[in-house]
């Protein structure tokens, strides 16, 4: 098969897998029952996490450039950044159903958007980019799964504790992991987040100053965001050992920290950003 | 029971939490240790074959294979149940006693709904039966069906999710919290009988630190000695909190133990997890006022009946897909049984099929038949047999339909 027509089906393909998958989680969700359709619920998610490794690939070998600029092009790894991810720190979990369903959920939009918008013809440079360059990419797109995971792991836990403080037993109580569960999740993602931000911050910034990308610099809204992102992560990760920063607390910050994170990623997007691609 | 054609060797013969009270349940009631020679004694009764004894906390009921029910019964009933009053006492038989060997097997019939208790008491109680040498081809099957199903409901169906202890749910809410309890030192205030069952749960799931308080030191040394933890008296409480990330109060007639005050000493600001607290106790131990507190999170016994309540309506709603597979059981158990009653008369019908085919044979064409005729007259032979057989099982099928066994269960329901 030629490779723009496996892009093309792979592309239409991932986001029927995404959506099954969110499916079968929801299905054990609302039932509140986390074996329910388990073998499925695998086999699916590896998969798609098969299918969209392929698409990645395909992409890599179809487009000269990097292929992964622009910003819908994007949204495709880093969709599979977070199923990855979320089933890697979720493997051994109680509810993970639950979460599960939802993280899905929203990597299947991500994708949605990505396979319907994004150009197969994305090409900034005829040559492979630095090795640099790369880093720089790949670190801040798992970085970017890592922080929106941890954030949704946030939403959660403040969603849990809201229902339990109103001591109503309803149906995230029955499907969720344990509060404890959700905040180690939470940190975990963070620092894992906070680690792949310093390498691709750095590693962009050190790219920037070698390339000389115009209109970088480190008073750019996209780099104070950036570092401000990376430090608020850190102190979300290691909130644990902070007394007063409680779980509830460090997950309200998750949360606050996600909403950063889409403000600068929306703000990387408009043509005003040096990070702005074409 | 007509068309169903009931076993008339089945007697069931017995009392239960629903049609006694705990006394006459406790009088009737047979020790693990006289199973054996009751089961003895059954057995020497006129008319009965086999028997098996099941007695609970909750019921004490006698099945026997018998060829006289009547009689059996009021035998059954001098023997076993010889202060019970005739109200007190059920009988079934045939279908009727089958179909309720299944409800019982499957926890459908227990106090608690559902609950899996009863399939190691049944066990037990075969295991007995076995051993007096009171099972045979009639009981050993049925029973060994009846807790086949039982499994079956219980793996197919929600009946048997979701606890319905008032203690196991405020452990359960524990673990929504904690999850695991490997990091979680608990305080137990109320060394009573509740204190100790929430002790035993915490201690199943494995909590890290456990801390009895109570009025009397020395109980709350008994219980600490028991499970492992530490004791101290009540008015040591606020002295402990700080550490403590989860307080179950179970205690009767003291109000309000635990206050803000005593809690606001605890670091609450401080602590990474919420500070829970359980409250199981009437009047309650535990100031309501707590669950206003930043980092706390507060459930009395009322919370606790709601999640029970909750729980009580999932295993309802099973109760449809329990019977279906109850009556697919039995249907399949009926089945086996008629074709095994026609076992000898099966197994004679090749003989006969093939006496008849050499007189046949002999009578057209003597004792010189042609290869061709003789090959035809085996083949003839075979194949109406097999015609027998599948008649005959298809007979067998739909002598015992689902549907009517279907009516016949709610029926039974519906006397109950």
């Amino acid at each position: 098969m030629a490779l723009p027509a496996m892009i093309q089906a792979l592309s239409t393909l991932l986001p029927c897998l995404y959506l099954g998958l969110v499916v079968l989680c929801w299905s054990a969700f609302s039932a509140a029952d986390e074996t329910r359709l388990l073998a499925a619920r695998r086999v699916l998610l590896l998969t798609l996490l098969a299918a969209h490794t392929g698409l990645l690939a395909a992409r890599f070998a179809a487009v000269p450039g990097m292929p992964f600029l622009g910003g819908f092009a994007a949204l495709s790894p880093l969709a599979l950044s977070i199923a990855a991810l979320h089933a890697w720190f979720a493997r051994v979990e109680r509810g993970q159903a639950a979460s599960a369903a939802i993280t899905y959920g929203v990597a299947f939009l991500l994708q949605l958007a990505s396979s319907a918008f994004a150009p197969l013809e994305v090409v900034e440079a005829h040559d492979r980019p630095p090795l640099f360059y790369a880093l720089h990419v790949g670190s801040a797109l798992i970085a970017s799964a890592a922080l929106a995971i941890s954030g949704i792991d946030g939403v959660l836990y403040l969603a849990l504790y809201r229902q339990m403080r109103r001591r109503r037993f309803g149906p995230l109580f029955d499907a969720l992991p344990s509060l404890d569960q959700l905040a180690r999740r939470m940190r975990r993602a963070a620092g894992f987040a906070c680690l792949l931000l310093a390498v691709g911050v750095n590693a962009g910034i050190w790219w920037a100053h070698r390339a000389d990308v115009p209109g970088f610099s480190y008073r750019d809204p996209f780099v104070l965001a950036l570092i401000a992102l990376m430090l608020h992560f850190g102190l979300v990760a290691a909130s644990g050992f902070i007394p007063f920063l409680t779980a509830r607390r460090a997950s309200l910050a998750a949360v606050s920290g996600l909403a950063l994170l889409l403000v600068a990623l929306g703000y990387s997007l408009l043509p005003r950003s040096f990070h702005w691609v074409n | 029971m007509g068309e169903l054609s009931p076993d008339p060797r089945l007697l069931l013969v017995g009392l239960s939490h629903r049609s006694a009270g705990l006394e006459a349940r406790e009088r009737h009631a047979v020790q693990p240790v006289e199973l054996e020679a009751r089961l003895a004694s059954l057995l020497g009764l006129p008319a009965v074959q086999e028997a098996f004894l099941l007695s609970t906390c909750n019921r004490t009921e006698v099945l026997v294979a018998t060829a006289e029910p009547e009689a059996a019964r009021a035998h059954v009933e001098r023997l076993v149940f010889p202060s019970a009053r005739p109200d007190e006492l059920y009988a079934h038989t045939g279908v009727r006693a089958l179909l309720h060997v299944f409800r019982v097997a499957a926890g459908l019939d227990s106090l608690v709904l559902g609950e899996t208790q009863i399939l190691g008491q049944m066990k037990e109680a075969m295991e007995a039966a076995r051993r007096a040498k009171a099972l045979g081809s009639e009981l050993f099957p049925l029973l060994s069906q009846a807790l086949s199903a039982a499994k079956r409901v219980h793996t197919e169906t929600p009946l048997g999710r979701g606890t319905l202890s008032v203690a196991q749910v405020g452990v359960d809410v524990a673990a929504q919290v904690f999850g695991d309890f490997g990091r979680v030192q608990a305080l137990i205030v109320g060394a009573g009988e509740t204190g100790l069952l929430v002790a035993r749960h915490l201690r199943e799931r494995g909590v890290e630190r456990l801390l009895f308080a109570n009025r009397t030191v020395e109980r709350a040394a008994q219980a600490a000695a028991e499970f492992g933890g530490l004791s101290l008296g009540l008015e040591e409480l606020p002295r402990v909190i700080e550490g403590t990330h989860l307080i179950v109060a179970c205690v009767d007639g003291a109000r309000h133990l635990v206050t803000p005050r005593t809690l606001r000493g605890g670091g609450l600001q401080r602590r990474d997890r919420p500070l829970l607290c359980i409250d199981l106790s009437v009047p309650r131990a535990i100031d309501p006022a707590v669950a206003a507190l930043d980092g706390v999170l507060y459930y009395d016994l009322d919370d606790l009946a709601g999640v029970v309540e909750k729980n009580r309506g999932k295993r309802r709603e099973s109760d449809e897909e329990s019977a279906q597979i109850l009556i697919a059981e039995l249907h399949k158990y009926l089945g086996r049984r008629e074709f095994q009653a026609a076992a000898p008369q099966l197994k004679a019908l090749p003989e006969r099929f093939e006496r008849v085919r050499e007189e046949v044979l002999d009578g057209l064409f003597g004792p010189a038949s042609s290869p061709e005729a003789l090959r035809l007259a085996h083949e003839l032979t075979k194949r109406l047999l097999d015609a027998t057989f599948t008649v005959f099982k298809a007979g067998v099928r739909a002598g015992r339909s689902s549907e009517a066994l279907e009516a016949e269960y709610k029926q039974y329901l519906d006397d109950l």
